[in-house]
C-alpha cells in the first residue's frame, strides 16, 4: 500500500492545482463580457471553415468492421502456436477447423463485394 | 505430445449438418447473386434449409435414447438436449416454410436470410445440448447475432431497422449482465460447468458474491425469455422483425432460452432452490400480468401476440416456480415436464397464428391491424377458422392443445401448494381470452371497408397452417405421446 | 501484488459505470460503448480470479468473451450504421417509431 502514497499525493496536489487555478481565476480574473465572437471555436484566429465532425464514407466502416472481426478471431490462433507441441494433431485439427469455417466468411465477402473498394 | 481426445463426432452429427448448412447455403447466397437469379435463390434456399434441418433432425432422432459427454464433457447429450434440438428444428423448419414469401421479397439477401436462419439455429441447439456456461453462451450469442440481423433484414420495412436495434442493445446489455455473472461464478466456484458450479457454491464463505453471480447469469437469461421486467425490447423487435422472423423469435429462441432456464436451474443451482423458487414466483405474476394487461391494448396483431408471448413466459414461469427440489434424483418432476410439453404447444399454435396472419398478407394488402382483418373470416372462410383454432388455443380453451398445457402447468403448481399462484394463472389466462376472441370477432362479425382482394394460394403457407392445426389438435386430444416424452427428457435433467 | 479485492471492486466499479452508461445516455453508440465496457469488465474480473487461484481457465473464457464482443460489435456497428442512413439519426430518442 505504501507503494502507492506517492501516486495518490500526486494526484491530489495535480487536483488541487488545477482547480485552484480555475478557482482563482474565476474568482479574482475580470468576467470578459460575452459577446457571439468570444463563444466562438477559436481556430487561430481564422473563421472555422467546416464543421469539425464531418462526415465520411459509409464505406471505411464496413472495411473497419471486417477488420475488427478477422483481426480479433486471430486471438484463438496465438495460444495454439503457444502450446503448438502439446496439444499436437488434435490442436492442428481444431486451428484447422477453425480456419475452415472464417474461410467460407471470407469466401462469401469477397464474392459478395466486400473488398472491392468502388 | 499428447494423445488424440477421444471424441464421438457421431455425438455431434446435427450441429455439424445445420453448420455445413449454413455454410453451404452462404455460399449458394454469393453463387445465385452473381447469376442475378433471385427468385432461384429464395426456391434453393428454402429446399436446402428444409433439407438440412431434416437431416438434422433424423440425426438427432437416431440418437434419442443417448446419453452422454463429449467434448471434454463440455457438451451433454440426453434425451432432455435431443428433445429440444428436435422441437426446435421443427419449429425452425415450419419457420422456412412461412418465410418462402417474405424472403422472395427480400430480393437481394433472399440466400442470406436462410443461411442466418440456419446459423441462429444451430446456437440455439449447441445452447441446449450445453454442459457448461462458456458453452451456452457461446451458443447464445451465435444464436442471438444471427437474430439480431434477422430482425432489420431487407431495407424496405419501415421500422426493421429500428427493432433490430432495439433488440441489439438490450441484447448486448443482458450478455453483459451474463457474462459478469460467469465470470464472479467461475471466481468463485472455479469452475464453470454446471454440475460443477452446484457443488462449488457454498453461501458459508463469499457466499454474497455468489448470490450476486447467480442473479447476474439469471437476469441475462430472463432478458431472453423476456420476462418483465426484462421485456421491453420484445414488442419493438417483434413488430419490426419480418412476421415469419416474429414467429421464429416467439417459439425457437424462447424454447432454446428456457431449455437453458431449466437446465442451469436444475443442474446447477438446485442448492440456492430456496432463493430462486420465490423470485420465480414473483415473475411469473409480474410477466403473466403485464404481458396479458398490455395485450389488450394493443390495435396491431403482430405486437398483440408480442405481449401475448410474455404473457406465455409468465405462464412457464409458473411452471418453474411450481419445481419441486426434493424430487431431484428421485423422480420425475410434473413442473418441469409441463415446461417441455407448454414449450411444443406454443410453437405450434405461435406458428400458426403468425401463418395465417402471413397468407393474410398475401393479397398485396397489409393485414397487420384489426382494423384491417375486419370481415376477412368469410372471404377466407379456411384462414378464418384456422385463425379462430390458433387463437382458442392461445388462449387456453379445450379441446385444443393449449387448454391441455396450461391445465397442466397450473396443476402443478397446486401440486405444490402454489394455489394462489395457480389462481393468479387462471385469472390471467380468462383475461387474455378477451383480446384472443376479439381477433375472431373482428373477422367474423365486422364489415371490411373495402373490397378484400383473393389471395393467392401458396403451398409452404399452407402446409405449415395445416400442419400447426393439426398438431394443436393432436396434442389438445391425445397428449400421451408427448407426456410421456416430456416426463423421460425431465428425468435427465439432474 | 494486488489484492483480489481491489481488482474485484474495480471491475465492479468498471460494470456499473457501464450499466449508468447504458441507462442514462441517448447515443446509441456510447450506450454500445458502455456494453463494451461492461464486457470489459466481466474480463477484468476474470483475469483477476485468474491471478488468484493461479488458474488458466478463466484467461481462456476471457478469450472468448474478446472475440465475442468482436462478432457483436460488427454486427452492432453495421446494424447502427443502417439505422443512421435510414433515419438520419443515432439518437435513441428519435427513434421512436416502435412503442407501446
Amino acid at each position: 500500500m505504501l507503494d502507492y502514497v506517492a501516486i495518490f499525493l500526486t494526484i491530489i496536489v495535480a487536483a488541487l492545482m488545477a482547480g485552484g487555478a480555475l478557482l482563482l481565476s474565476a474568482l479574482i480574473g475580470p468576467s470578459p463580457a460575452k459577446t457571439k465572437e468570444k463563444e466562438r471555436p477559436f481556430e487561430c484566429g481564422l473563421v472555422p471553415i467546416e464543421e469539425p465532425g464531418r462526415r465520411f464514407p459509409v464505406h471505411y466502416y464496413v472495411v473497419a468492421i471486417l477488420f475488427v472481426v478477422f483481426d480479433i478471431e486471430v486471438i484463438f490462433l496465438y495460444p495454439w502456436i503457444a502450446s503448438f507441441d502439446e496439444v499436437g494433431l488434435y490442436g492442428f485439427i481444431g486451428a484447422m477447423a477453425f480456419l475452415l469455417v472464417l474461410t467460407f466468411g471470407l469466401i462469401y465477402e469477397w464474392l459478395r463485394g466486400g473488398l472491392e473498394w468502388h | 505430445m499428447t494423445g488424440f481426445p477421444s471424441i464421438s463426432w457421431n455425438l455431434l452429427l446435427p450441429q455439424i449438418v445445420l453448420l455445413s448448412t449454413a455454410l453451404f447455403l452462404l455460399l449458394l447466397a454469393v453463387i445465385y447473386r452473381g447469376g442475378g437469379r433471385s427468385r432461384g435463390a429464395t426456391v434453393a434456399g428454402a429446399v436446402f434449409s428444409l433439407l438440412g434441418l431434416g437431416v438434422a433432425a433424423f440425426m438427432a432422432l437416431a440418437q434419442y435414447d443417448t446419453v452422454a459427454d463429449t467434448f471434454g464433457a463440455m457438451l451433454r447429450l440426453d434425451p432432455f438436449s435431443t428433445f429440444f434440438t428436435l422441437l426446435i428444428i421443427g419449429g425452425a423448419a415450419l419457420c422456412v416454410l412461412l418465410s418462402v414469401r417474405e424472403a422472395g421479397g427480400l430480393k437481394a439477401m433472399a440466400g442470406e436470410y436462410y443461411a442466418l436462419l440456419i446459423f441462429s439455429v444451430l446456437g440455439m441447439v449447441v445452447m441446449v445440448t450445453a454442459a457448461d456456461l462458456l458453452v451456452i453462451f457461446i451458443g447464445l450469442e451465435t444464436m442471438s447475432l444471427a437474430v439480431y440481423i434477422l430482425v432489420g433484414i431487407g431495407g424496405e420495412r419501415e421500422n426493421g431497422a429500428e427493432g433490430s436495434l432495439k433488440y441489439f442493445l438490450i441484447g448486448a446489455f443482458a450478455s453483459a449482465f451474463l457474462i459478469y455473472g460467469i465470470a464472479l461464478l467461475l471466481g468463485t466456484t472455479g469452475t464453470t460447468r454446471l454440475d460443477g458450479i452446484a457443488s462449488g457454491l457454498n453461501l458459508a464463505e463469499g457466499g454474497s458474491l455468489q448470490l450476486v453471480a447467480v442473479a447476474l447469469v439469471l437476469i441475462g437469461f430472463l432478458f431472453k425469455i423476456a420476462a418483465v421486467p426484462f421485456h421491453m425490447w420484445a414488442p419493438d423487435a417483434y413488430e419490426g422483425a419480418p412476421t415469419p422472423i416474429t414467429a421464429f423469435m416467439a417459439v425457437a429462441v424462447k424454447a432454446s432460452a428456457f431449455a437453458v432456464l431449466l437446465r442451469v436451474l436444475n443442474v446447477s443451482l438446485l442448492p440456492l432452490a430456496d432463493y430462486w423458487l420465490p423470485v420465480m414466483w414473483t415473475l411469473a405474476v409480474l410477466t403473466m400480468t403485464v404481458g396479458n394487461l398490455a395485450a389488450i391494448f394493443q390495435g396491431n396483431i403482430k405486437r398483440m401476440l408480442a405481449y401475448s408471448s410474455i404473457a406465455h413466459a409468465g405462464y412457464l414461469l409458473v411452471a418453474l416456480a411450481s419445481i419441486d427440489p426434493a424430487a431431484a434424483g428421485v423422480g420425475n418432476d410434473p413442473a418441469m415436464a409441463s415446461v417441455l410439453f407448454y414449450l411444443t404447444v406454443y410453437t405450434l399454435m405461435n406458428v400458426g397464428a403468425f401463418g395465417v396472419l402471413i397468407y393474410l398478407g398475401g393479397g398485396g394488402r397489409q393485414m397487420e391491424t384489426l382494423e384491417q382483418i375486419k370481415g376477412t373470416g368469410f372471404r377466407y372462410p379456411l384462414l378464418g377458422v384456422a385463425m379462430t383454432v390458433f387463437m382458442f388455443s392461445l388462449a387456453g380453451i379445450p379441446p385444443t392443445g393449449g387448454f391441455l398445457g396450461k391445465f397442466y402447468v397450473f396443476s402443478a403448481a397446486v401440486n405444490r401448494g402454489l394455489i394462489s399462484l395457480a389462481i393468479i394463472g387462471v385469472l390471467n389466462s380468462a383475461a387474455s381470452a378477451y383480446y384472443y376472441i376479439r381477433v375472431t370477432v373482428q373477422m367474423y362479425m365486422r364489415q371490411s371497408d373495402e373490397q378484400l382482394p383473393g389471395l393467392p394460394f401458396s403451398l409452404p403457407l399452407a402446409a405449415a397452417v395445416l400442419l400447426a392445426l393439426y398438431g394443436v389438435f393432436q396434442l389438445g386430444i391425445a397428449p400421451s405421446d408427448l407426456l410421456t416424452a416430456a416426463d423421460r427428457a425431465v428425468l435427465f435433467l439432474r | 501484488m494486488i489484492a483480489l479485492q481491489s481488482l474485484l471492486t474495480l471491475s465492479a466499479v468498471l460494470f456499473v459505470i457501464g450499466v449508468c452508461g447504458f441507462i442514462t445516455r441517448r447515443n446509441v453508440l456510447i450506450m454500445f460503448m458502455s456494453v463494451e465496457l461492461m464486457l470489459n469488465a466481466a474480463n477484468l474480473a476474470m483475469l483477476a480470479f485468474a491471478r488468484h487461484n493461479a488458474s488458466m481457465d478463466p484467461q481462456v473464457v476471457a478469450m472468448f468473451v474478446m472475440a465475442l464482443a468482436a462478432a457483436e460489435v460488427a454486427v452492432g456497428l453495421a446494424i447502427i450504421v443502417a439505422v443512421f442512413r435510414r433515419r438520419g439519426t443515432v439518437n435513441i430518442d428519435d427513434l421512436r417509431n416502435l412503442k407501446w
